[in-house]
């Protein structure tokens, strides 16, 4: 299954119902934890933009996280692409804000959104970046 | 009575010359934000190459330890200061810097060693991201040109039957 715009805006949209907080809980925003494919365009790549696809494990309003198979440098800018039905993909641009090696060949990475670049359906809502101070890949922080 | 002239004349030049300058970096004032991105991304490329020199051609982890070896303050001429995130990276004057890993020889001409953050300036597509690459090159790219080449790859990147098969 593919992270679209649709099931993104859905996300967030589920999220902001359950309202659920927790007190222990310091994450900024809450996450919901997700099990779909994703891509990704680095901006750091040196000959053309190419595209990575990553397997996304959770996303809030703040962030994404997600697994890939290279490391990826802290502060590394991308761009998430969101497929929309009869239109132009939807594309958030995002910067590492954490990483951690998962294995030989998997890299745990959490995004934080930056902000839209494009998306003509005006359906994605975002916290605005300077609030965004925790990423939805936190989760991996506290379970190492 | 002619030396009286020579001195006010080359006097009037002098503060000429530092009103230029002062009208160009003085105290509220800045150069440039290209410029001054240009500047600093100069020192980088001095302080990686230096870096790389001491260090078998191979460029440093991360900037701080390569403007260090060259004794400046990693921080200083921010200008403005507030103008990047930059407290939130921790790269040196808030560039995104690339080269870890790298080895000089192995590097194309083009290829990015340090660049500007692609949100810095984007809020006016007439801006642009300033970029050091592997032949010591900096060179400004207009963020409207940036944004279009992420639009060209996303379409690339999706398809109809991918749309499809993500939905129940």
């Amino acid at each position: 299954m593919e992270l679209t715009a649709e099931l993104f805006s859905k996300s967030l949209l589920t999220l902001e119902s359950q309202a659920a907080y927790f007190p222990n809980e310091q994450r900024f925003a809450p996450r919901s934890a997700m099990d779909v494919q994703a891509t990704i365009i680095p901006l750091t790549a040196t000959s053309g933009l190419g595209t990575s696809e990553v397997a996304v494990r959770d996303l809030s309003r703040a962030g994404v996280g997600f697994l890939i198979d290279r490391p990826m440098r802290l502060d590394e800018q991308f761009a998430l692409v969101l497929p929309q039905l009869g239109d132009a993909p939807a594309v958030i641009l995002c910067e590492v804000a954490f990483w951690q090696p998962v294995d030989a060949s998997s890299y745990a990475i959490g995004g934080r959104f930056i902000r839209i670049l494009k998306d003509t359906t005006q359906g994605l809502h975002l916290e605005p970046s300077e609030l965004a101070l925790e990423s939805a890949g936190a989760a991996w922080r506290e379970s190492a | 009575m002619a030396s009286f002239w020579r001195i006010t004349i080359a006097t009037l030049l002098v503060v000429f010359v530092l009103y230029k300058i002062f009208d160009n970096i003085g105290p509220g004032r800045c150069i440039h934000d290209d410029e001054m991105s240009g500047i600093r991304l100069h020192y980088v490329d001095d302080a990686v190459c230096l870096y790389a020199g001491q260090h078998d051609d191979r460029l440093p982890d991360n900037l701080k330890v390569a403007v260090a070896a060259l004794g400046f303050d990693s921080d200083v001429n921010q200008c403005p200061p507030s103008r990047t995130h930059g407290a939130k990276l921790q790269n040196p004057a808030g560039f995104m810097y690339l080269g870890a890993g790298w080895h000089i020889k192995d590097m194309a001409n083009e290829q990015i060693i340090a660049c500007e953050p692609f949100s810095t300036s984007a809020a006016n597509k007439n801006e642009t991201i300033v970029v050091l690459r592997a032949d010591s090159h900096v060179e400004s790219i207009p963020i409207s040109e940036i944004e279009k080449r992420i639009h060209d790859a996303a379409i690339r990147a999706t398809n109809p039957a991918k749309i499809a098969t993500s939905r129940p």
